[in-house]
Formats: C-alpha cells, structure tokens, sequence
C-alpha cells in the first residue's frame, strides 16, 4: 500500500519498509551463515591435520631418543640464557637487552646487601659503575619473574648528611628469602 | 617508581605476602594504609585496592582477618588518626608461601631436569593441586605471574 499526499498511510509505509530492511538484514546474515560453512570444514580438516602432524612428530621424537638415547637438539632443556631469552616476547620484552652477565652481577650485588636496594643506589654503586640504567631495571625485572628478588616498597633516599631527597621514592629490592 | 595498580601482573602473592610480614605489628598484624604507604601504591583509594588483593588471600588461606581495634594512622594524609580497623595476618600456609624455600640439590635437580622430566613434574604439581582444594588457587597464580609478566614484558 502507498503512502497518500496527506500522509495518511505514512505508518504503515514506514511498516512496510521496516520489514523490508529487516527482510534485507536476514537475507544477508543468511548468506554470511552461508560462507562459514566451508570455512569450518575448512578449520576442522586443518585441525586433524595438526593433530596427525603432531603424533608424527612426538612419534619421531620417541624413536630418535630410542635410538641415540638422547631427545633431539630442539627438545633439549635450554640453557638459563637462552630460557630467558625465548621465554619473552622477541624484541618487546624489556630484558632483551640486558645480558645473562648483567643479571647475574645484579642478582650477586643484591644478595649482599642488607637492607632493600633501589636502582639509583645500584646507579652509585662502584661495582656497577658500567651498568647502564636500562640494564639496571631490565636485570631487575628478569629477577623478579624469576622469583629471586622481590619488591620490598619505596625507600626514601637520603644525602650524607641525612637530609631527605626529594622527589619520588624509587622501588627497593631484595634477594627472596629462599636465595639468600 | 611506585605501583599505579595492585594486580598480580604489578606484583606476586608471595611479594604481597613478605610485604606483609614486613609491615606488621608485634603480633604480626598488618594494615591495609600501612601496605599502601609501604608500595606508595597510586590511585584514588590505595588502601582499598590493597583490600582488595588481601581479601583474596584471604579466601585463598593464605591470611585472616584480626579483631577490630583501634589504632593510630601513619600515612601522611592522615597521620595521627585514631581509627578502628581489622588487621591481616598471615596464617601458617600464607607464611610458608612467603618464606618457602628449595634446597641447594632441589634447585640443582629443577635446573638439570630434561623436558620430560619437567613434564612429569608438571604432572605430578597439577595431580597435587587438584586435591589441594581452594589452596591450590595459590599455585596456579604463582605460575600465572611468571608466565604473563614474561609476555608483557616486565
């Protein structure tokens, strides 16, 4: 029915309109229903070729150890270095940059302090002179996901002659106490 | 540079746990205020994000809530308060969490561990968390902080 001049039937246009969007939309979703039908017989045959691959593989893996009584290269445990280094996301995580060496100096240094230490302490430290503040942070970081140091809280720095610094108080550290 | 949050990604149970220990009174009750103060945690309401995080632990066994007393604010918007508050004290799970140590051949033995050894060690964790109950939470907390501050790079 069409709409008149005086808008009479303007309603039930309206109405009829409305179905036909809605007819529209459905026609639509329908046809986009239509075109993950392949796409999950697609993921679904994806998926059992995975999983055929994957007991091949452990399948490999079991007679190369059967007969060289060791697991393949790949599967050997990693060193500490290179645990670290995979265990993070390449070339976002922050201790990329630091070095195995680096973190072990850090870790050495903390464990013989007596009280919590912040960064900028480590900073003055004589030791740690060629330690950058980067690496200072990142060395810190890398030992706390590693549980063997452990945030204490802030520390309100001081001067020689006891007076307070001022500005924020830096985080403190401290080996865990199963590492010390 | 202080935490602006009190998530497991910003800090472990076990640290909140030795934080505790740390700012606790005689009788080893602690407060929330004094734990913010302590991580000069950020936010609107520090102390409340702290009792947030405590509450957990305290579903999780690991602490439990103290009578409430009156006491003295040390933080340094309100210090000098007298105030009524609950203290958290750490139960004896919560304090071998915090204090819980491997030995030197423990150690030793984790590190030289090939793949499947550390496979069936996994095994054999996750066989003892599922008849740990509600403490077991604890386990698969710490082995999610160590996972996700890995891929965030922390």
């Amino acid at each position: 029915m069409s709409a008149t001049l005086n808008g009479s039937h303007a309603p039930e246009a309206a109405e009829a309109l409305a179905l036909t969007v809605e007819e529209r939309l459905a026609a639509q979703a329908q046809s986009l229903e239509d075109m993950l039908g392949p796409i999950e017989a697609r993921k679904a045959q994806l998926e059992a070729e995975l999983s055929d691959l994957s007991a091949d593989e452990l399948r490999i893996n079991a007679a190369i150890e059967a007969l060289t009584g060791r697991l393949p290269k790949h599967l050997t445990a990693p060193t500490r270095k290179a645990s670290r280094q995979s265990a993070a996301k390449p070339g976002t995580a922050k201790y990329d940059k630091v070095s195995e060496e680096t973190v072990e100096r850090i870790y050495a240094y903390l464990k013989r302090q007596t009280e919590p230490t912040t960064v900028p302490e480590m900073r003055m430290a004589e030791e740690l002179t060629d330690v950058g503040d980067t690496s200072l942070h990142s060395a810190v970081a890398a030992l706390r996901n590693e549980g063997r140091v452990r945030l204490t809280g802030v520390k309100q720095l001081s001067y020689e002659d006891g007076s307070p610094v001022k500005g924020k108080r830096p985080n403190a550290y401290e080996v865990m106490p199963n590492e010390s | 540079m202080s935490l602006e949050a009190l998530t497991l990604l910003d800090i472990s149970d076990r640290e909140v746990l030795l934080v505790i220990r740390d700012v606790s009174d005689g009788e080893g009750y602690a407060y929330a205020d004094d734990v913010a103060t302590q991580l000069d945690l950020g936010g609107e309401h520090p102390h409340r994000a702290v009792a947030s995080r405590l509450s957990w632990l305290v579903r999780y066994g690991a602490l439990e809530r103290g009578e409430m007393r009156e006491r003295t604010l040390r933080d340094a918007e309100n210090e000098g308060m007298v105030t009524k508050q609950r203290g958290w004290k750490l139960t004896p799970l919560g304090l071998s969490l915090a204090v819980g140590k491997l030995t030197k051949a423990q150690q030793d033995r984790l590190a030289k561990a090939n793949l499947g050894e550390l496979l069936m060690t996994t095994r054999a964790l996750t066989a003892r968390m599922e008849s740990m109950n509600g403490t077991s939470k604890l386990l698969d907390r710490e082995y999610r902080y160590g996972i996700k501050r890995r891929q965030h790079g922390h």
